[in-house]
């Protein structure tokens, strides 16, 4: 009945992430000067409210990857546009005045805040920088941050050291929510903490998330806790991203081996019975990065195409996309542990309840 | 309320017959800094059974390592003390012994493997000259024959090419193999016992599964006994036979890994198995056990655990529980257990 209608212009993504390479020269005085490619011509979009994770192990660009972005280092090739405004392109001035969007929360909770600086002027300072409600506007604001955070808001004159690990990172991400910002990248923000401090975190983040409808780059290399938290999950091998898909798709079908053999990688908490894929060796040398797919040396799938042709990165409608020559011919997948997939016991789960009551105030330290 | 009703529970088969390799009774260590006394471990008592692997899981600050540390003998003298317990391998007290006696049960009999990789070996020599020394400090035998040993072991460790690679720098590996070099020193002198402090930790996700099928195939090819320290609770739960859980200094709950996963009788233990993200269907929070753990200088009175608690009740905030038995080896130390019986 209704008439066509020309579709209307679909305003940009919060974030796109287009051809974005980071170069690093290394050597000098003693070796043979060589290029590192950190980063290496990767692409991928953020929509508003959306969450994606980013995952891999050491040295595969993730963390690099994130402060691209942030422009805290300068890219070597490629755009970052935020609503649509290349960020690599503005100058000091315009990319100063873009930071109240950008934020960023880091892994270490103990470094990352200044100890002779009172929480008060930590979370503070960011709207002293912007000058936004300088004087007594900013004490409520404080309050308000630390209320969101859980933290006791009459702790605002204490000290970093005052607090535990967990504690830390909250006033950590109360600063990075002081502007209000539409982005945060969250650097593997609870890996420097203890497991049950962990899952207050990640719901922290997930509650402020929802809330607040966060871009959220979460970079991690835990995909456990990558699935409990993000939409869409991007896994990167050696700078490239190897496969891009909804959370739900790559846990129930994961396409490249890579992602296959991490998700193999994850603890169960029972004697394994599966048929897992183990990799062999490490990681290559990024400074001398195996020919073709970066992956085949040691892809237990792969074939001569493999060591001569990089695989390009290729979605399907559904959005799921991966860098993987045969994907389509390789065994389908065992599926992760059945303890990790089969539902709670019940009698745990009656137990759990109880952790899942109000949440207290944080007790004070003592 | 007070475990009247442990005999409604499946009863679990005696523990078998043999001897436990390692009996840790009542151990007590306690440390002197400026800011006072610390007691890192408070009362802890487990067994490593022959043969088997004993998972100690624990948060910072609950005294896996320090009990570890203790057993090696490797507690730093000038501010660790033991103040109470004993610490049996096959039935001779560790504490009872001189320094010498230790030192030559060290690396052989007990060996260790840290999170470390990276600080453990040293960097000017090649890493068969590091595990040919570790065979010849224990053993007379003849350079040729060590470097045979050494080798041999290189090759059980899986590292690929181990003749070519005996002549390597620590430098020039990674630390999946680094780990891998530390794991062959630690098995020189073919000890009874390997104790593995956070062997993964520092490790990518793809090589600690690597590490981990390693230690499965060394305790069941040579039947070493492992105690493997981890504060994930999965991965211990994948390879020990027996798992102890320490929080704050204490053992709070030990038994049968299958029991203690499947029927966790601490408040802690519940709270860890569902701090852990699984991935069964539909959208589960996790639960968080709030608050922290508690500055060791300044215990809670009573229970421990019962600041953080949502089982607590009036004598946790009192006395402190003991472990004690609710199924014959499966223990606890919580006066509310067992919990199904907490209305």
């Amino acid at each position: 009945m209704s008439a066509a209608r020309i579709a209307p212009v679909s305003p940009p993504p919060l974030l796109r992430v287009a051809g974005l390479s980071k170069y690093f020269d290394v050597g000098g005085l003693f070796q043979r000067r060589g290029r590192l490619a950190a980063v290496d011509n990767i692409s991928f979009d953020l929509a508003e409210g959306e969450t994606l994770g980013l995952v891999g192990e050491s040295g595969c660009g993730k963390s690099t990857t994130g402060r691209l972005i942030l422009r805290l280092i300068e890219a070597s090739a490629g755009s970052v546009a935020f609503r649509g405004e290349n960020l690599l392109k503005l100058d000091a001035t315009a990319m100063g005045s873009h930071r109240r969007n950008l934020q960023l929360i880091f892994q270490d909770p103990f470094s990352s805040l200044n100890p002779s600086m009172t929480v008060h002027e930590i979370i503070g300072e960011p709207m002293h920088v912007h000058h936004i409600d300088a004087g007594s506007g900013i004490t409520r604001r404080v309050a308000e941050l630390l209320q969101m955070v859980g933290l006791n808001p009459a702790h605002m004159a204490r000290y970093p050291h005052e607090f535990s690990g967990g504690q830390r990172q909250r006033i950590g991400i109360a600063r990075a929510l002081a502007l209000s910002p539409q982005l945060i990248v969250c650097d593997e923000p609870v890996s420097a903490l203890d497991v049950s401090v962990q899952a207050q975190i990640l719901n922290l983040l997930r509650r402020l998330q929802q809330d607040m409808r966060l871009g959220l780059l979460f970079i991690s290399h835990d995909l456990m806790a990558v699935r409990y938290i993000a939409h869409r999950v991007a896994v990167m091998y050696l700078g490239k991203l190897v496969e891009v898909a909804p959370t739900d798709a790559i846990f129930a079908a994961p396409r490249h081996p890579y992602t296959r053999a991490l998700l193999d990688a994850v603890p169960a908490p029972e004697p394994e019975r599966r048929a897992r894929l183990v990799l062999d060796g490490d990681l290559p040398s990024p400074l001398d990065p195996p020919t073709g797919c970066h992956f085949h040396p040691r892809c237990p799938f792969a074939t001569a195409r493999c060591a001569t042709e990089a695989p390009a990165l290729v979605a399907d409608p559904a959005g799921h996309a991966v860098a993987c020559h045969n994907w389509r011919e390789i065994p389908a997948w065992s599926g992760l542990s059945p303890a990790l997939t089969r539902p709670v016991e019940p009698r745990l789960a009656r137990l759990l309840e109880r952790f899942r009551q109000p949440p207290i105030l944080p007790v004070d330290h003592p | 309320m007070d475990g009247a009703d442990g005999h409604s529970l499946p009863v679990m088969p005696q523990a078998a017959a043999a001897a436990p390799l390692l009996q840790v009774r009542d151990l007590s260590v306690s440390f002197a800094g400026e800011a006072g006394i610390m007691p890192a471990v408070r009362g802890a008592s487990f067994d490593v059974p022959a043969g088997g692997c004993l998972g100690i899981v624990g948060e910072s600050g609950s005294g896996k390592s320090v009990s570890s540390l203790a057993i090696m003998g490797l507690l730093p003298p000038q501010t660790a003390r033991i103040t109470s317990g004993s610490i049996l391998f096959q039935g001779r007290d560790l504490l009872a012994m001189s320094a010498s006696q230790v030192r030559s049960l060290r690396g052989s009999a007990i060996s260790m493997i840290f999170q470390e990789p990276m600080s453990s070996l040293n960097p000017a020599f090649t890493i068969g000259d590091q595990i040919m020394e570790a065979i010849q400090a224990h053993e007379r035998v003849s350079r040729r024959e060590a470097r045979d040993r050494a080798i041999g072991l290189l090759r059980q460790v899986r590292i690929p090419a181990p003749e070519r690679r005996f002549s390597d720098y620590p430098h020039k590996l990674s630390g999946g193999m680094r780990q891998r070099v530390m794991i062959a020193i630690a098995l020189a002198c073919e000890p009874k016992l390997l104790i593995a402090d956070e062997p993964t930790t520092a490790l990518d996700v793809t090589v600690q599964a690597q590490i981990v099928e390693l230690l499965r195939d060394i305790q069941q090819e040579r039947g070493t006994s492992i105690m493997l320290i981890s504060h994930n609770i999965g991965l211990i739960a994948g390879l020990a036979d027996e798992i102890v859980v320490m929080y704050a200094g204490g053992v709070v709950e030990r038994g049968a890994t299958a029991r203690v996963i499947g029927h966790p009788e601490h408040p802690y233990t519940v709270g860890l198995l569902g701090a852990v993200p699984r991935a069964e269907p539909g959208d589960h929070p996790l639960v968080g056990i709030d608050g922290a753990v508690p500055d060791l200088r300044h215990l809670p009175p009573g229970c421990v655990f019962e600041p953080r608690c949502p089982f607590s009740a009036a004598p946790c905030r009192q006395d402190e529980p003991a472990l004690r038995s609710l199924l014959p080896g499966h223990l606890a130390a919580c006066h509310m257990a067992p919990l199904d019986a907490v209305p």
